[in-house]
């Protein structure tokens, strides 16, 4: 990989080179969803089932690489929205709708993967035929970078899935998982350097 | 410094933009001359670019049937319209069709079952016996329908559980005065006649249960509330049954 010279352009006045999309993007669909929230308030069935449709995607793909198996993951992502529905009341707004919805999610993620370890040491299934790898620029496979998640602790696998896939920043993973951002980013960077040695072993 | 491997750290630090400058450009120049650490940056950034690439995941179809149904059965919606029908309201619909399309099919079989009286007396009691077949079999399906109803209490659209259970009423009442009156006069023809009217008026109410069920299911809304308002009009208490 890389050539003499090929050197990574970063930011000098710091910043993340793999921040999330623009702003004005994630400010509409906030806008959308904040509606859609207090129609599902009003009783309105219609605007929670737009609300799954608009999130189950982002959910259901954070639960299939948390929990590296299907079944698991499709009753936890029911859970989750049922979750979502009864505590809907007391979601104030303070934060976006996408993100109070992902903390519940990796939560209850992280819960079952503590009651299930609990259980039984490893139970964790190929994901292959579920999970859709692509070849990416870099010539690291995705389906080779699912599995490898699969093999990091539940605690920096959560990290690394909130701020690389579904692109939170250090802050908002942290509130998420009740961490640090130094904690965060402390997981994050466990995840890749351990992520780097599962791929290159 | 610059002969010096940075740590797996540093070089994630690096990577995220979040050393100093000064550090920033010692790590630079080191890269620039050692192509392990080189290597080991491209592999870190590799994967960070991987995942960012790995797309969501649509979940199937019955998650969210699953998910509406459950809150259905807590009675969590009031309120219901557009696909919302479609998705959770069809399986019930759906029970309701199968009970309502089975009464229908056991009447006209019966019809052509009827044996030939021999006399005005076997004839009498072989009206009783088949009005008291028919009464079972459609309390039947009126027990299964209103359990279907009930268990969507709050989700059926109010419009539509209002016609239902106002055609329904308007058909037991006259099932009860036609009952009364063959008790009143067993042999009777115009009270067996009337019995046996108001059991072809519930089929037919029944019928047009399934044909709004079917525009229902096409997602016709419109049609299906002009089936309702047409349900209306055939059931007027003013049009005797």
């Amino acid at each position: 990989m890389g050539s003499p010279g090929a050197v990574i352009e970063t930011k000098p006045e710091g910043g993340s080179l793999f921040a999330p999309p623009p702003s004005l993007e994630r400010d509409a669909k906030r806008r959308e969803d904040d509606e859609l929230v207090a129609r599902t308030r009003r009783g309105d069935m219609e605007a929670f089932e737009a609300l799954y449709r608009r999130h189950s995607p982002a959910v259901f793909g954070l639960a299939l690489r948390m929990l590296q198996n299907r079944a698991d993951a499709e009753d936890i992502l029911q859970e989750i929205f049922i979750q979502a529905h009864d505590r809907l009341p007391s979601f104030e707004g303070r934060s976006a709708f996408g993100t109070w919805l992902y903390r519940l999610s990796v939560n209850r993620c992280l819960d079952h993967l503590r009651s299930r370890g609990a259980k039984e040491q490893s139970r964790t299934e190929p994901l292959t035929p579920e999970l859709p790898g692509r070849v990416t620029t870099a010539g690291t496979r995705g389906l080779e970078l699912e599995r490898a998640i699969g093999e990091l602790p539940p605690s920096s696998r959560a990290a690394f899935l909130l701020h690389h896939v579904a692109g939170f920043d250090h802050k908002e993973v942290g509130e998420m998982m009740g961490i640090a951002v130094g904690t965060s980013k402390s997981l994050v960077h466990r995840a890749r350097t351990r992520l780097k040695e599962i791929l290159t072993r | 410094m610059t002969d010096e491997h940075p740590d797996i750290e540093r070089l994630n630090d690096y990577l995220d933009g979040d050393l100093a400058p000064r550090e920033h450009r010692e790590i630079e120049s080191h890269l620039r001359q050692c192509g392990d650490c080189r290597r080991s940056l491209d592999e870190l950034s590799a994967i960070v670019r991987a995942a960012s690439e790995l797309p969501p995941v649509a979940p199937p179809e019955r998650i969210w049937e699953s998910v509406a149904a459950s809150l259905i059965e807590r009675k969590s919606f009031a309120r219901t319209s557009g696909s919302w029908w479609r998705s959770a309201l069809y399986p019930a619909l759906a029970a309701a069709a199968a009970i309502l399309l089975g009464a229908s099919l056991w009447l006209a079989m019966r019809g052509e079952e009827r044996p030939t009286p021999t006399d005005q007396a076997a004839l009498a009691e072989m009206v009783t016996k088949e009005l008291e077949a028919a009464e079972t079999h459609y309390d039947k399906a009126i027990v299964g329908l209103e359990q279907i109803i009930a268990q969507n209490e709050g989700v059926l659209p109010a419009e539509l559980a209002s016609v239902l259970n106002q055609n329904l009423d308007l058909i037991e009442n006259a099932i009860g005065e036609s009952r009364a009156a063959i008790a009143t006069e067993p042999q009777s023809t115009a009270a067996q006649e009337s019995l046996l009217q108001a059991l072809r008026s519930k089929v037919t109410l029944l019928q047009n249960t399934i044909l709004l069920i079917n525009e229902v299911r096409k997602g016709q809304g419109e049609n299906a509330l002009d089936l309702i308002d047409e349900m209306r009009k055939t059931t007027d208490p003013s049009n005797p049954i």
